[in-house]
């Protein structure tokens, strides 16, 4: 798949319309959002039906990608690198820094390991615009075969499109939706440092193969392989202290040790 | 970590420890486990012993069916949400990647002092340790005037999926304008507990698009049912006045069938109906019978730590036929003994480690289109029975976006699960 840039790097805002669904809505959030930014009134006709689009109902605004977000978040962090510890433990995600992902070149956030195929993209000069994120976000292996990113994609395009104007809206209004998604508290110094028994982490993963993926694909359901063991260990204990919301995921974690989430931490780590 | 001691609690372990190697080379050669029965439960425990042992033992499969029609997710179908075909799966990558010796015959009959099974097509197969999860068969004489052999083709109980299943959707599709699908749900206990009350909702989704003067009508011996709040609000929400539930106060656990004229008997009162889905009392599939595993309830007595049978140490029984302790019949519940089951089997047969035993389920119900629901919970295993520790289920007044992300995640659990089982 090729993107043509042709805006010379800058965010494609001004696409011509090519029939595609998930474009239009795009257009319609954006040039309500961003009124105030560009200046450019090209109201469409469909923008009056878009009532969650209004301007001073921001927490109303975009559900559907404030929704969406929550996936990304699972193995994304959206902060600002300079206020990070670089290769800390904050930095330590399963997928790249997302700060400022919009308009940035593809494949170049600096200290990730990217693939080779996002390497390359990056390298013939292509970034993240609307063309880009959408096709990627839709379907991640179509887009970009040997994608490291196991996600299933968004097949909802309203969902879709109000996530990538959550990243062009700018620091303040990504910032009070991910203020909403909340982080993972902290755990302590003393769950971190337990080394966990990875033969016992094997039996116990067969819990966790009876839904998510053994291959790490995502079919459905996130995938859980090779995970820092530090992110692997904070998610499972937000689920534990019910912080994370999911039930199902709840019980499973609420049912684990310190000691076993430890060990599935480690042998899911290995992988 | 300190690593902690976690086979004292295990009988299976202790034995193992005591006699290692026991069993290598009692037919000569590797040892062999044969496992009765390719669902939820047979298909993952063969998977896992195959997997895990490294080719250390010997693992055979005997299961009918060449193609294997989930149960869960069968009733999904029936509203038109997935194809028969996504629902079906086959042994071949068991045979060809994992190794395991699939025969496409059925069990017979088990000489469990000989240690061997026997085939119906008339072979023998021998086994050092046998695994029967054959799932269920119906009471006979449960429900007044259908008896499976001649009526399942007339009132279809659709409770093994594939043919049944099929047949159930077409009458469905074929009822008159205004008319009746009833159900006769069963007594406790029974497979996958709101599976009746799903397929309710399934058909309630069919008629009201396509036949929206058409009623439900259950006749359900039972008091309560599984996640009764949660289908009671939704058919309340979707269906209104389309499902009527007669249950044991007015003659639901005494209703009598006459295929030959399509009526249904309650408290005296005929009903004329299109088509009528007979879903009898249940009992543990008959080979556990056979093998001498079961008690007078008609399930199979397991030991909750190894899923071992309480009659024969040698057999495991998983799954809907055991009777295990606190946890649901279902699919889920069945993978998730398997584990606990392999792990413990392999133990015995190779000395390999064995760690306590950790079970859990989840149910994912589908009320109408993006309306899903669950009940799930995690369960040890004690020496009394399988004991629940905790669990969780949807709430009423929930609202769209949860529900559908309730749904959503039951898709994607029905892609782990089934790869969990088939590979």
């Amino acid at each position: 798949m090729n993107f043509t840039d042709e805006n010379n790097g800058r965010p494609d805002l001004n696409i011509v319309d090519s029939g595609n669904a998930p474009f239009n809505v795009i257009r319609t959030l954006l040039f309500c959002s961003l009124l105030p930014l560009s200046g450019a009134l090209l109201v469409s006709p469909s923008f009056a039906e878009t009532g969650q689009s209004e301007a001073g109902d921001d927490a109303q605004k975009w559900p559907e990608g404030r929704a969406a977000l929550q996936k990304c978040v699972s193995c994304h962090q959206f902060s600002d690198p300079a206020s990070n510890e670089a290769g800390g433990e904050k930095d330590a995600q399963i997928g790249p820094n997302l700060y400022n992902v919009f308009g940035r070149e593809i494949g170049a956030y600096e200290g990730y390991e990217y693939s080779e195929i996002l390497k390359t993209v990056g390298e013939s000069g292509q970034i993240w615009d609307i063309k880009t994120l959408d096709a990627y976000l839709s379907a991640p292996e179509e887009t970009f075969p040997g994608t490291s990113m196991s996600f299933l994609g968004i097949e909802d395009d309203l969902a879709r499109s109000e996530l990538i104007a959550l990243f062009m809206s700018g620091d303040e209004t990504l910032a009070e939706a991910l203020g909403d998604v909340g982080e993972d508290p902290p755990v302590s110094d003393e769950i971190l440092a337990i080394s966990g028994d990875a033969e016992y982490g094997e039996y116990l993963s067969s819990s966790c193969l009876g839904c998510h993926q053994a291959d790490g694909s995502d079919k459905g359901l996130p995938s859980i392989m090779g995970w820092p063991e530090g992110q692997f260990v904070r998610v499972m204990h937000a689920y534990k202290n019910k912080s994370r919301a999911n039930q199902v995921m709840q019980q499973h974690a609420g049912a684990l040790s310190d000691e076993e989430i430890a060990a599935l931490a480690a042998y899911f780590g290995a992988l | 970590m300190k690593r902690r001691l976690f086979l004292q609690s295990s009988a299976a372990a202790a034995a193992a420890l005591s006699a290692p190697m026991l069993y290598a080379g009692s037919h000569g050669g590797k040892p062999k486990v044969v496992v009765i029965g390719g669902g939820a439960g047979g298909a993952t425990c063969a998977r896992y012993i195959a997997k895990d042992s490294d080719g250390a033992v010997e693992v055979t499969l005997i299961e009918p069916k060449k193609t294997y029609h989930t149960c869960f997710f069968s009733n999904l179908y029936i509203g038109g949400f997935r194809d028969l075909a996504s629902i079906a799966h086959s042994y071949d990558k068991l045979s060809g990647e994992y190794g395991i010796n699939v025969i496409h015959d059925l069990a017979s009959g088990v000489d469990s002092a000989a240690k061997s099974v026997t085939l119906k097509g008339g072979d023998s197969i021998p086994y050092d340790h046998l695994v029967i999860s054959p799932g269920i068969d119906f009471v006979e004489g449960s429900v007044a005037g259908w008896d499976e052999a001649k009526h399942a083709e007339i009132m279809p109980h659709a409770y093994h999926a594939g043919a049944q299943t099929e047949l159930l959707k077409k009458q469905i599709g074929a009822m008159s304008e205004g008319g009746v699908y009833a159900m006769i749900a069963p007594p406790n206990p029974f497979r996958c507990p709101p599976g009746p009350y799903e397929r309710v909702s399934m058909v309630a989704h069919h008629l009201k698009n396509n036949n929206p003067t058409a009623k439900i009508l259950i006749v359900d011996p039972k008091e309560k049912f599984s996640k009764q709040a949660l289908f009671e609000e939704g058919w309340l929400k979707h269906y209104d006045g389309m499902i009527e539930r007669i249950g044991p106060d007015f003659g639901g656990a005494s209703a009598e069938v006459r295929p030959d004229s399509m009526e249904v008997v309650v408290d005296g009162e005929v009903t004329k109906v299109d088509v009528c889905n007979v879903i009898p009392a249940q009992k543990a599939g008959m080979i556990a019978a056979s093998a001498g595993v079961t008690d007078d309830s008609g399930w199979a007595p397991v030991d909750a730590h190894s899923m071992a049978s309480r009659a024969n140490p040698d057999i495991t029984v998983l799954g809907d036929a055991s009777a295990q302790g606190d946890m649901p019949k279902s699919g889920f519940s069945a993978n998730s003994q398997a584990k606990v089951a392999a792990m413990a089997i392999r133990g015995k047969l190779t000395d390999s480690k064995v760690f306590p035993a950790k079970y859990s389920n989840t149910c994912w119900s589908l009320v109408e289109t993006d309306d899903g629901i669950k009940v799930g919970a995690s369960y040890e295993g004690t020496d009394e029975k399988i004991a629940k520790i905790d669990g969780f289920v949807s709430e009423t007044g929930e609202d769209a976006a949860t529900r559908k992300a309730t749904y959503e995640e039951s898709i994607g659990w029905y892609e782990g699960i089934t790869a969990d089982m088939f590979g």
